[in-house]
């Protein structure tokens, strides 16, 4: 078992940094002041906005790190790449494989929206679709039979290391008592955690976020291994892979503490909050945000600093998950 | 509070100004403890197509949803002070209504907004919401003029007019001291223009603080008064506003704000349905941001390039402050913009 190390980290800032595909996003600071939440009056909640990332979730940050620590034999073309996706990260994979000129192929599970689909299509990759439980069965394949070269979407070293660039971001800017981090196969919340750690801040509280319904990170927490949940679904789409990664599990038990649960009721409420505030939002980068606003925080207290992952949501897609859970 | 000749500008002018700097800065110590200090932000995608720093003044995060609050808190302020009042009406298309409804419902005093039966009905349940009575009238303005005066004879009370009241004015030039102390380096401002309110007072307060600062106001094509007036050099009315999308600026620009923009406005640009419709999905889409149409207004002037040929554009603008006037918009509003397009 490997958690990521300083080195890697440091390394993973400076390539995020150069890069074209990534942005240092911005940290909206108090929105308590600006009406987003009541909470007690020594706390101060900032955003760590990822849903103004490059292809709007933090998704870049890893992608780019894992392609340019990928071998050569990728890099000059030869071999293409495969990864699996619901969305997000194939988004980000296909920005960047278009933009070096590499070939990709993204498979995704049935239940992606079409959306997601086209957008990575229009970028050049091939879209696969499969089912939940087939999706590493397909990547196999495509190993063996055409020597694509698969980089994982949350499982990653360097894809970690990458995610914790944020980490980094916001400790250059706060000092955070509490950090709350969407979690779905874990890459972000390890990446984060590894960089807050590493930085020397062991009393700060971070905690994973997960939907209820797919709550594969606490499962492994509870059973002390990677658990597999094959039935894991939510509104939250992005947050709901059917199995947590080894890497990220080892990640998550030593560097947090802990797992917070949300139901998708409470993610689509964040969703309008957040929307309503003037932020365009999308319900897995929501869900952290819903954890705090509905208490489900122990001791809340100090700098509190919620990362919001992504945006990638039509107005069509949000005017329906208002509808769909009315308040 | 009406003052003579602006010194302040490096313009000589001809005309007297409803309100002059100081008014302005007196306003902001009225309202600050009363709203948001909204940041400046930045979208590189908006940049990268405006080809210079865009700096967005995040308007849409205000209280209320958008920047009216500020001028509705002043006017409302002073007015308590000078006497009590037993209640406010405006004519409104919804966002500086909103904003009156808020500020007089925390005075405990009852607000009696004017609505065209065209308003939005985001808008409308908005003002409800913070207890505002709504009454409706005909698009037409002369209609909603009408029953403006039966109210104030039956109800007594003030009126606050959205755009031509000095006191709000003053409270919505606020906002450049707020852009010029988050940014000092901006080197123009650009705001969407309807009744003037908003560009007025940022032109009086931004060029007391920095005299060659440019100011730029966009107006939808279908509601271009504010374009035509400085065309002719004098004030100019059109009809027929209910055509554009950006219901927050079908309004003509008026007495107290036409001498301002003659004098301190750099140039005005008009932008088309279509840019304004596709400026305010690019804010969704890339700076992930929702704003309301109107607010695309500026949007459309800045990514379209349009601003490159404005007058006084040159390559000594590096740094915009484009003002993200309000986010009151529903969600299935924006999602039918796309499916139309």
């Amino acid at each position: 078992m490997t958690l990521v190390t300083e080195a890697t980290l440091n390394e993973a800032y400076d390539i995020v940094r150069a890069s074209r595909d990534c942005v240092r996003t911005p940290l909206l600071r108090n929105v308590e002041k600006l009406g987003f939440l009541d909470c007690p009056d020594e706390v101060e909640v900032h955003l760590k906005l990822e849903n103004m990332q490059v292809t709007g979730s933090f998704k870049s940050r890893g992608v780019v790190v894992q392609l340019a620590k990928a071998p050569s034999l990728v890099t000059s073309g030869e071999r293409s790449l495969v990864t699996i996706s619901a969305g997000n990260y194939g988004k980000a994979f296909a920005h960047a494989c278009c933009r070096r000129g590499l070939k990709g192929t993204v498979i995704m599970p049935l239940t992606a929206p079409e959306s997601r689909e086209q957008i990575i299509q229009s970028k050049g990759c091939d879209v696969i679709r499969t089912e939940s439980s087939e999706l590493m069965t397909k990547v196999k394949e495509l190993i063996q039979e055409k020597d694509m070269t698969f980089l994982h979407p949350f499982d990653d070293l360097n894809l970690i290391a990458g995610y914790g660039s944020a980490g980094l971001e916001i400790l250059e800017e706060v000092k955070p008592d509490i950090v709350l981090v969407c979690c779905g196969g874990g890459g972000l919340v390890s990446g984060i955690s590894a960089a807050i750690r590493y930085k020397g801040f062991k009393d700060t509280k971070i905690y994973a976020v997960e939907p209820e319904t797919a709550n594969t990170m606490q499962r492994s927490l509870a059973k002390n291994s990677a658990a597999t949940l094959p039935t894991a679904h939510s509104l939250a789409a992005g947050l709901a892979p059917p199995f947590a990664g080894n890497n990220t599990f080892q990640h998550v038990k030593s560097l947090t503490d802990g797992v917070l649960t949300v139901s998708d009721n409470e993610i689509a409420e964040a969703t309008r909050v957040l929307y309503n505030k003037g932020l365009v939002v999308e319900p897995s980068g929501a869900a952290a945000f819903a954890a705090l606003v509905t208490g489900k925080v122990p001791e809340l207290k100090g700098t509190v600093v919620v990362l919001v992952t992504g945006g990638n949501a039509s107005a069509g897609e949000l005017s329906k998950v208002f509808n769909d859970y009315k308040r | 509070l009406f003052a003579m000749n602006n010194s302040n500008s490096k313009f000589t002018t001809n005309n007297s100004h409803c309100i002059d700097f100081n008014d302005v800065k007196a306003a902001y110590e009225i309202i600050k403890p009363f709203i948001h200090q909204t940041p400046l932000m930045q979208c590189s995608a908006i940049s990268e197509l405006a080809g210079c720093n865009v700096f967005l003044k995040t308007e849409n995060f205000q209280k209320t949803g958008s920047f009216k609050i500020r001028g509705a808190t002043n006017a409302l302020s002073h007015s308590v002070k000078e006497d009590a009042i037993q209640c406010v009406i405006t004519r409104s298309s919804g966002n500086h209504g909103q904003a009156i409804a808020y500020v007089a419902k925390s005075m405990g005093i009852p607000a009696y907004i004017i609505m065209s039966n065209t308003a939005l009905k985001c808008k409308k349940d908005a003002i409800r919401s913070y207890g505002g009575i709504i009454v409706e009238g005909k698009p037409q303005l002369e209609h909603r003029k009408k029953i403006t005066e039966h109210l104030l004879k039956e109800k007594g009370g003030i009126f606050i007019h959205s755009g031509q009241n000095p006191h709000v004015i003053a409270g919505q030039g606020t906002l450049a001291m707020e852009m010029l102390e988050q940014n000092p380096n901006l080197d123009a401002i650009v705001a969407p223009v309807g009744g003037g309110g908003l560009i007025s007072g940022v032109a009086i307060a931004a060029k007391a603080l920095k005299p060659y600062i440019k100011i730029y106001a966009v107006e939808p094509e279908n509601a271009n008064g504010c374009y035509l007036s400085k065309l002719s050099g004098k004030l100019e009315y059109v009809v027929g506003t209910e055509a554009t999308i950006a219901d927050g600026v079908r309004a003509n620009i008026g007495e107290s704000t036409w001498p301002i923009i003659q004098d301190l406005i750099d140039d005005v640009i008009t932008v088309s349905e279509e840019e304004i419709k596709q400026a305010t999905v690019l804010v969704w889409e890339r700076a992930k941001l929702v704003i309301e149409p109107t607010a695309g207004v500026g949007v459309a002037a800045v990514v379209g390039k349009k601003l490159l040929s404005a007058k006084g554009f040159d390559n000594s603008v590096k740094n915009i402050g484009l003002v993200l006037s309000g986010g009151n918009v529903d969600a299935r509003d924006i999602a039918k913009l796309i499916a139309n397009a």
